[in-house]
């Protein structure tokens, strides 16, 4: 009887979840390759966007899906699973950033003790966007030296709703603050992006 | 609003209408060679430039073999000691 109960309760839990979970979780070899077709570009997109940098965003990509199948067991279907695929890419890039960060400070001590350190990796170049039209490229590219700048959370929910097109809930589910949080990010994300490019203008003007 | 902001608000719009990146088509491959060994595989070298590499070496190789095999083995006839003497002794026998 208990066993009867136990057995409905798991098909009860398989049939409210996402079709693709329940076969992810079923270890269905099909469902692998389903996901990673459905939200591989979300992913790399996303990574892209934040590194600014192809191979970079490409790895990050291959760690999100091999973290994503190897803890699907643990998805409990709290959050939608777009959701929670972007909020692993966001700490999965982030750790990324923090270890190129590491490598550069060692690079600079490097440089002072045995001259090793190599100049260009202190000097992010032009970033252009696949994915934006050619009339835009340039403006675009002035844009993402600009995101560069901003702090961590307010290029997350600027990237996240700007470039990925989440709306504020969905931001807000992803980097699970509230959805005021979300909101005051954004808006001084903005202000300092136009701060930024309006000293920019000025130097393209003198 | 001045050229400044409308310059901020331009770039600020200029990823309306944008696409996503397209992840490399390998990706899936990628993903299952790190989940079967554990390490994360980095592509050197696109499996068609591998290709390439190896049909060139291939090539190099077999022109090699042939170019070796048509070499004719040299028609100077080698020194012996009956030849050596005919040259530097013919002369003498009279004396």
């Amino acid at each position: 009887m208990r066993q009867d109960a136990s057995k409905i309760k798991y098909e009860l839990y398989h049939l409210s979840q996402d079709p693709l979970v329940t076969a992810l979780q079923r270890g269905e070899a099909y469902a692998y390759k389903e996901l990673v077709t459905q939200y591989q570009d979300r992913v790399y997109n996303m990574a892209l966007s934040m590194l600014q940098h192809e191979e970079d965003a490409a790895d990050i990509a291959q760690e999100v899906f091999v973290q994503v199948f190897q803890s699907i067991t643990a998805f409990k279907g709290a959050s939608k699973l777009s959701t929670w695929i972007y909020r692993i890419t966001v700490t999965k890039t982030l750790e990324q950033m923090r270890r190129k960060r590491t490598k550069k400070r060692t690079g600079i001590v490097l440089s002072l003790t045995t001259h090793e350190y190599l100049p260009e990796q202190n000097n992010k170049g032009n970033f252009y966007h696949p994915g934006v039209a050619l009339e835009q490229k340039e403006l675009s590219a002035v844009l993402f030296k600009a995101i560069d700048q901003l702090p961590e959370k307010q290029r997350i929910a600027f990237i996240l709703n700007k470039i990925e097109q989440l709306n504020y809930e969905e931001v807000r589910q992803v980097m699970e603050i509230s959805l005021s949080s979300v909101e005051s990010l954004l808006f001084r994300a903005k202000q300092n992006l136009q701060k930024m490019l309006e000293s920019v203008y000025k130097n393209y003007e003198s | 609003m001045n050229n400044q902001e409308k310059f901020a608000e331009e770039v600020i719009n200029s990823t309306a209408g944008m696409q996503r990146a397209t992840a490399p088509a390998d990706l899936y491959e990628r993903v299952m060679e790190h989940m079967q060994t554990g390490r994360k595989t980095v592509p050197l070298l696109p499996k068609v430039a591998i290709w390439q590499a190896a049909a060139a070496i291939l090539l190099l190789a077999a022109l090699n073999v042939y170019i070796c095999l048509q070499v004719k083995q040299p028609t100077v006839p080698t020194a012996n000691n009956s030849y050596i003497e005919q040259e530097y002794f013919s002369h003498t026998e009279s004396i």
